[in-house]
């Protein structure tokens, strides 16, 4: 029974984390740990696992559409890896409520910094490095037109990106969110794009420790099986829901997940 | 033969990576559920035995798997090794696309991450 509301969650998280470019890591700890009681260990190792399936899955999706900025992707995982193994190092020796409220005090300013986001974006100026690297791309618009766009401040994107990779080392998400806001606010990208940007780029993010948790024997297949089956069947439904929804409404919904899972995480910080 | 732009070469290669995703999802989904679902008849792999932290390594859990012939385990850990791998493969594919298209600053970009995921991965060997 417990194996089983375990993988309904995980095809909840698998879809919320398609839907929003995430990788549904927000849930899985703490349903693991809360709901379960896992050992937080074998919790971040089974979402980061579960982070790959969700990149992976609804990746294929994205790909196939033209959404995902591939060299940006490539770009932008230079930082991200490189933060990853950062993280990794560090995680023995990071106190996890001081995390957690960092954590979320970071969330709730993003809320705020996406709901003071304009609706439509204009196509913003290419910083240098993008243009020398030609990163700026086209995406289908909801009225079927080829719109451009073009990649602002990438340096500082790429800085954040780094700081994304070690929070996903050691939290165990894919940091998701981070990528998703770096992408839409600091780099000015459409919502659409940074969301498949950031599903494609949260596998490799995960990666970056993963597989050092993996051989650690930290991944335990009791749990991490469930979670990465429901969160790829979760992650492949998202994706193609996710090219249909209007990008207002990404936006919106993605706010309130911030909120919410803001929430969470300071509780969870003044709580240990 | 036409210059191809950047542009219709990041399709083209995002094309590819799309197909060796499903491949590998399937490959590593077909060993997952596969896996789990004899854990789920064995009955004896449960999700309240983790409550407290015991470190053992793969090879040492491995080994135990072989010993106690608990195949659901092996093929379990076998999806679990796939997915694992599959960003690590996603690059090194990147890598040789871009190399093969000639974009010399994307190829030295992609064969840095995958280097770093190489070096990230042997850090768990020594921990």
């Amino acid at each position: 029974m417990d194996e089983l509301i375990l993988l309904f969650i995980s095809v909840f998280a698998g879809f919320l984390g398609a839907l929003l470019g995430l990788g549904g890591g927000l849930i899985i700890v703490p349903a693991l740990t809360l709901f379960f009681h896992v050992h937080i260990r074998y919790a971040i190792a089974a979402s980061l696992i579960s982070v790959v399936a969700t990149s992976s899955g609804a990746a294929i999706g994205y790909l196939k559409e033209g959404l995902t900025n591939l060299r940006l992707a490539v770009v932008l995982e230079t930082g991200t890896v490189l933060g990853a193994i950062i993280g990794f190092l560090i995680s023995a020796s990071i106190k996890s409520s001081f995390l957690y409220l960092i954590f979320g005090a970071l969330l709730m300013l993003s809320a705020i910094m996406m709901l003071s986001q304009r609706e439509t974006q204009e196509v913003e100026i290419n910083h240098p490095l993008s243009e020398s690297l030609q990163l700026s791309g086209v995406y289908l618009g909801v009225d079927e037109n080829l719109k451009p766009y073009n990649v602002a401040q990438l340096p500082l994107g790429l800085f954040l990106m780094f700081g994304a990779g070690i929070l996903s080392a050691l939290l165990g998400i894919g940091s998701g969110i981070f990528k998703v806001l770096a992408m839409d606010t600091v780099m000015k990208l459409p919502i659409k794009v940074s969301s498949a940007t950031s599903t494609f780029m949260i596998g490799v993010t995960a990666a970056g420790s993963v597989g050092a948790f993996f051989l650690r024997g930290d991944v335990r297949p009791e749990i991490a099986a469930p979670v990465a089956i429901g969160v790829l069947v979760g992650a492949f439904i998202g994706s193609l829901v996710m090219v249909k929804i209007p990008a207002s409404r990404i936006r919106k919904f993605f706010v309130i997940v911030l909120v919410i899972v803001s929430f969470e995480m300071m509780s969870k910080g003044f709580s240990e | 033969m036409n210059k191809v732009s950047p542009r219709q070469a990041e399709l083209k290669i995002a094309n590819y990576i799309g197909v060796f995703l499903k491949i590998g999802v399937i490959t590593a989904g077909f060993f997952l559920v596969t896996g789990w679902a004899w854990m789920l008849i064995d009955g004896d792999h449960e999700v309240r035995a983790l409550q407290n932290y015991e470190a053992s390594s793969l090879t040492e859990r491995l080994e135990w798997a072989i010993i106690l012939n608990d195949r659901a385990m092996i093929f379990a850990t076998l999806g679990l090794a796939l997915l694992v791998l599959l960003p690590l493969l996603r690059v090194f594919i990147t890598v040789v696309l871009f190399g093969v298209s000639r974009d010399y600053k994307m190829t030295v970009m992609a064969f840095f991450v995958l280097l770093a995921l190489i070096f990230s991965f042997s850090l768990g060997l020594n921990a």
